[in-house]
């Protein structure tokens, strides 16, 4: 297990902890060490100095009669942010009990009239914005994903499709989100499907009649949400769709002439040419072009969250935008840092799966 | 059966699409018969046209004009009786040993049971010695092991023929040596027909009762064939000290470097005295024609 650790710990990214584990082992303790320094140390340094550099920038530069924001001032504002978080969890909670106790001691009511009796005022807090973001990526990106693989298959399989899309993709790629926002928007607006609020999939006519139709489901799930967040992950999907389908396209085109040759000489079904032999073979093209893919989910979702009103981080940057005042900077910047941080384990996540998918062959990617 | 015909190549050429400059003719009217357990190698400068033949034999790439022959049967796609040994060892990276086999044999006994299928990738791995890397994967082992793995795989899909496309070309002389030993050896065991490319005149003569010498292209044609006669199994040292080895040697030389390599007159003189042991020796070679 210990022998594994590093490799694994490779996999997972977490290569700050592979010095220890080989201290752990028995390595050279002092090789180790030094390592560790070089790799933790110089980040570290780095950063703080960074934070000192800004700080004093901050101390130092008056805007008119308005002072920046020092990292002190940012670190207490994101405190204030998750404290915030905790109080509306602990509100409903306390909410939950007082109802609970409430729907006891009326046995005549039912929970629904009840609720009409007990409102409870959600609010928005910071964290929630966050875990709303990560799900409009990712229904973006999923979007993407189901459109951009199956396509760049076609399209590195066959020389045809790939010289007739090729001028499209090229064309539509440039393309900024800004500019898809508006299209996108009157579309999904005048469809008649979605509530302002989220609608649990229930009720759902599996038209297939399979036991298991998952894309049915998801779509009818999907067709649910709100219209502002159909808005945003679709202006999400449609901007990050492009590098997965090139990289795919790209990949199934340069699979190995040997690899082929192989499959000719086993006289492989068509099948079974693309299962066993393409298909891995493109599997690193494939993460690849998915890890730049969801780079740019992530940047293009905080300007299509902003203009379609959508909940998330766009949406909080929005509101202390809009609130301009001193404080507003503070709450600004704890937003920024915070979208850098998730972008940057959002793409270390993806590394790994790329790790993952192209065995053998990690020493590529970094 | 031993007149029937086994491999035919009767005046197979072979024309490329080469873009803009028109067609190339890499290959002009060959005629070649192979029989049955026998061991040929082809041997050529590089761009001959040696590695088409294979291809064409193996029904990798059709023949522009002319035919190939199996067993009186035009080969006009790959099939299980002709099995290949990739130059680069060719094994898929994110299968390993064991899957990698496994793929040739459930290729070509989809009807034995899993359990059947297994067995036989396990035997042919343990005929080339790797039964105790089975689940390593081919970053993991040595050029020698992944080409034995290539050469498992071969034999998984039982052929009647082996087809070598320069198998040993990127491994070091003692490995190359030893897996020479062993597809000789399984050809001798097993009757195995095999075709070899290869650009190593030693190799070629140790391995091969008969060494097809091939023109320079393009339009390349077989220049000359060599029969060698020396007793199977063959004593490597004992082979190659013999005179009758040195006069093969001398032979293939002759034809590769002074009809198609550089002129004899720009070379630098042999030297005058030779060590006194050589040069009788060489005469010998050269003056009388191999015992038989």
């Amino acid at each position: 297990m210990l022998n594994r650790l590093p490799y694994y710990l490779d996999l997972l990214s977490l290569n700050w902890f592979i010095p220890l584990v080989e201290i752990a082992r028995g390595g050279d303790r002092a090789f180790y060490l030094r390592r560790l320094l070089r790799m933790v140390g110089l980040p570290l340094l780095a950063i703080t100095a960074f934070l000192l550099l800004w700080h004093g920038v901050a101390r130092s530069v008056r805007i008119g009669s308005m002072t920046l924001p020092t990292p002190g001032v940012v670190w207490a504002r994101s405190g204030e942010l998750v404290t915030e978080w905790q109080g509306e969890r602990a509100r409903k909670v306390t909410y939950e009990a007082e109802f609970a106790k409430e729907l006891a001691a009326n046995p005549e009511m039912s929970e629904k009239e009840l609720r009409g009796f007990m409102p409870f005022e959600v609010k928005r807090t910071f964290v929630d914005n966050v875990i709303t973001s990560l799900l409009t990526v990712f229904a973006g990106f999923a979007i993407a994903m189901l459109v951009a693989v199956p396509l760049g298959i076609v399209c590195g399989a066959s020389r045809v499709v790939y010289e007739m899309l090729n001028p499209l993709i090229q064309i539509f790629k440039p393309v900024s989100p800004l500019a898809w926002f508006p299209v996108v928007f009157i579309i999904i607006n005048s469809s008649t499907t979605g509530s302002a609020d989220p609608v649990v999939a229930t009720g759902y006519q599996n038209p297939i009649g399979r036991a298991t139709d998952w894309l049915g489901e998801t779509i009818f799930w999907f067709s649910n949400q709100p219209k502002n967040f159909r808005i945003a992950a679709i202006v999400v999907a449609l901007c990050s769709i492009w590098p997965t389908l090139i990289n795919t396209a790209n990949g199934v085109a340069n699979v190995d002439k040997d690899y082929l040759n192989v499959a000719k000489v086993l006289n492989l079904s068509w099948f079974q040419r693309v299962w066993r032999i393409i298909l891995p073979a493109t599997l690193p093209a494939i993460f690849t072009g998915m890890r730049l893919s969801l780079g740019i989910a992530w940047m293009v979702l905080i300007a299509a969250e902003m203009m379609s009103v959508s909940p998330g981080l766009g949406m909080f940057i929005w509101n202390w935008y809009q609130s301009s005042n001193e404080t507003s900077l503070g709450y600004l910047l704890t937003a920024v840092i915070c979208i850098g941080l998730i972008g940057f384990i959002i793409d270390r996540m993806m590394i790994s799966l790329q790790k993952v998918a192209s065995r053998g062959n990690t020493a590529a990617i970094r | 059966m031993p007149n029937q015909k086994f491999l035919e190549i009767i005046n197979a050429t072979k024309t490329f699409d080469a873009g803009g400059r028109g067609r190339v003719q890499v290959l002009d009217k060959i005629n070649l018969e192979i029989h049955k357990n026998q061991f040929v190698s082809i041997i050529g400068h590089s761009g001959c046209g040696k590695s088409t033949l294979l291809s064409m034999i193996a029904g990798l790439e059709g023949v522009t004009d002319g035919s190939i022959c199996l067993r009186e049967h035009e080969v006009t796609a790959p099939g299980p009786e002709r099995a290949v040994v990739f130059q680069n060892h060719s094994l898929l990276p994110w299968r390993n040993v064991f899957q990698n086999v496994m793929l040739a044999v459930n290729a070509v006994f989809p009807l034995l049971s899993k359990a059947e299928r297994k067995a036989k990738a396990e035997h042919w791995l343990g005929v080339v010695g790797l039964k105790d890397h089975l689940l390593k994967y081919p970053h993991e082992i040595s050029g020698g092991m992944k080409q034995r793995t290539g050469i498992a795989r071969a034999l998984a899909m039982e052929p009647e023929m082996l087809l070598l496309d320069e198998p040993f070309g990127a491994l070091d002389a003692l490995t190359r040596s030893t897996l020479q030993d062993e597809v000789m050896r399984l050809h001798h065991e097993h009757g195995l027909t095999v075709f070899m490319v290869t650009h190593d005149i030693d190799e070629a003569l140790y391995c091969s009762d008969r060494v097809v010498m091939m023109n320079n292209g393009p339009r390349a044609t077989i220049g000359r064939i060599l029969d060698v006669e020396w007793p199977r199994p063959r004593d490597r040292v004992a082979f190659m000290e013999s005179p009758v080895y040195t006069h093969y040697r001398t032979e293939c030389m002759r034809f590769l470097f002074w009809r198609h390599g550089q002129p004899p007159a720009s070379a630098a003189p042999a030297p005058e005295h030779l060590p006194p042991q050589v040069a009788p020796r060489i005469a010998e070679a050269l003056g009388e024609p191999a015992p038989t």
